[in-house]
């Protein structure tokens, strides 16, 4: 039996270690692990016999990309244990800093690493030499991005500002207000990005997958909502760990995830907008029509345009809540601990992220339970694999690490997040 | 944030919870208490924006195959290519943002870099505090810092 192997020491512009063996036998990948080896993150057990205040700080450093997403998930996952309501303008700023993580995230995957796969070439410095326009707009849009996170959260790498029952401080209407203009800047940039992306060709590929995403009744979500799918899952996302389970694989320090009864799901820009396409802003939604996106996309390629409606979707959002923004009478609301189970789910950038914490009558946390992302795609990303035999077969070996590759980069995988570089082998039997 | 434009911005690169890659945002903050401009971030691409604006930039990173742990080095941006490499977290780092920048705003402006790197073995990825070698350098890497931002 004839073998080939192919191997690649590190998958570039992910974030993490990793690494993935694909074994083909003939137009059939007969085996896809994607090998997460990273030393596993240590965070849910550094938070048990810690002050349940201190989840958001300690979380937001599991990554350096999506520190607000870990903010966001654990502070509702407290505020839940501890029966508290955070409402009106704090929330408003909450859903803000998120729009800015969004923007920030988004735009470095879309241009500077996933549109250099669509087009052959290697990477972002190669992409600036044919279309330094595009590459500077992106840049600018990004910046965009930062500046919220900066201004609203205190910082720009770890945001310090965001506590249990509101923030630290609550920005004054000036200081946000300072913001308008490069993020209206930013959107007619991110316009022009998004009709130059519709422009990539895309393979011809498609799943049923089972997309996985929160639903709100009036909002693109991003704090809230009931967790809903294509299949037919309308929970309330306390229920989470009674309808997705997640499981060790040998080969993986991350963990796996899958829908108790049906298997793998697949969370990020494509469930949330499949499952809220009627919640865009306008200009998103116009921006979603004139580049051929509705909710019947099953095409995980063509995420890299979803990413753009949603960046608008933020950009937006964050314009709306500026312009609308009174400071609240208080930057918090009184908290009061109390034992309980909290859960939350939010939307990262990469799909949803669940945090549940079991606190004891002190405020101090008993159990925590962090669900990434990454973590939870990681089937669905070796199963798109799997269904790519018939390409991957008739490709040269250099041509078909390309293209795993580039199948792997449509999830914006954020392997540190998920505990967990790539490093890609395949291995051809015959 | 505090200083002026004829300054440079010192921007430590890094992630906090990563062992001795947070090298680079430490310094930041250590130059920050003592007046300086500086920005602290997970990648580079605060670095072009800072070009384009016209600032000059002194970027502080952890660096590996740059000696023992700790050792303080001044780079060139020319030095990245096969010598001491810069870590990035995910997407952007310091070659590469040199390079685009070079690129997208010209070679005057994209020289309008420093770069102090501190030498570490690698990232711990849930390791909150530096190693001894690499904490004993903040000092001698903020102080080259310092002397390269005024």
């Amino acid at each position: 039996m004839a073998t080939r192997t192919i191997q690649v020491d590190v998958l570039a512009r992910v974030e993490g270690e990793g690494a993935l063996t694909l074994v083909l036998d003939g137009d059939d990948v007969v085996e896809a692990k994607l090998k997460l080896f990273e030393p596993p993150r240590l965070f849910e057990a550094m938070m048990c016999g810690r002050a349940c205040t201190e989840a958001p700080d300690i979380t937001a450093r599991i990554c350096g990309i999506c520190p607000v997403a870990y903010q966001m998930s654990s502070v509702h996952a407290v505020e839940d244990a501890l029966g508290i309501r955070v409402d009106g303008a704090l929330r408003e700023l909450r859903r803000l800093l998120y729009c800015g993580e969004w923007i920030e995230s988004h735009t470095l995957h879309m241009v500077m690493l996933h549109a250099p796969d669509f087009l052959g070439l290697p990477d972002a410095m190669t992409l600036a030499k044919y279309h330094p326009e595009r590459v500077r707009g992106s840049l600018r849009v990004k910046k965009a991005g930062n500046a919220i996170v900066a201004t609203l959260g205190g910082r720009e790498i770890h945001p310090v500002n965001v506590k249990i029952g509101g923030f630290y401080r609550a920005p004054r209407r000036a200081e946000l207000e300072a913001l308008l203009p490069e993020l209206r800047a930013a959107r007619d940039e991110a316009d022009a990005m998004i009709d130059w992306l519709a422009t990539l060709e895309f393979p011809a590929f498609e799943r049923d997958y089972e997309l996985v995403s929160l639903r709100h009744p009036a909002e693109y979500p991003m704090n809230e909502g009931r967790l809903v799918s294509t299949k037919g899952l309308d929970i309330d996302v306390r229920e989470f760990g009674q309808h997705i389970e997640e499981h060790q694989v040998p080969y993986s320090t991350a963990l796996h995830a899958r829908i108790i009864g049906r298997g793998a799901y697949q969370a990020g820009p494509l469930a949330r907008f499949v499952l809220n396409a009627d919640r865009l802003t306008p200009r998103a939604a116009a921006a979603a029509a004139r580049v051929g996106l509705d909710p019947s996309c099953r095409n995980p390629y063509r995420m890299i345009l979803v990413r753009g409606v949603e960046t608008l979707v933020a950009l937006d959002e964050a314009i709306r809540i500026i312009e609308a923004y009174t400071p609240p009478p208080a930057a918090s609301v009184p908290v009061e601990l109390r034992a309980g189970v909290g859960h939350a789910v939010t939307e990262a950038p990469r799909g949803i992220l669940y945090h549940r914490y079991e606190i004891d009558d002190a405020g101090i946390v008993q159990h925590a339970q962090i669900a990434p992302p990454t973590s939870q795609n990681q089937r669905g990303i070796e199963e798109d694999l799997l269904a790519m035999g018939p390409v991957l077969a008739g490709l040269s070996i250099e041509q078909a690490t390309r293209r795993a590759e580039h199948a792997i980069r449509n999830y914006d995988p954020c392997i540190s997040c998920s505990t967990h570089f790539l490093t890609l082998a395949f291995e051809r039997r015959r | 944030m505090t200083g002026d434009a004829a300054r440079a911005v010192i921007v430590g690169i890094g992630q906090l919870a990563a062992g001795d890659d947070a090298i680079g945002v430490l310094v930041a903050r250590v130059l920050a208490e003592r007046g300086f401009e500086t920005r602290a971030c997970a990648d580079a691409s605060v670095v072009l924006a800072l070009l384009e604006a016209g600032r000059r930039v002194v970027v502080v990173d952890a660096v590996v195959g740059g000696g023992p742990p700790g050792t303080v080095l001044r780079l060139d941006p020319g030095d990245l290519a096969g010598g001491p490499a810069p870590l990035s977290s995910h997407g952007i780092g310091v070659a590469e943002a040199i390079e685009l920048a070079g690129t997208l705003y010209g070679e005057r402006i994209a020289a309008a870099v420093a770069i102090v790197g501190v030498a570490i073995d690698r990232p711990q990825r849930a390791a909150v505090e530096l190693s001894p070698a690499v904490a004993a350098a903040i000092e001698p890497a903020a102080a080259l810092a310092a002397g390269l931002a005024r």
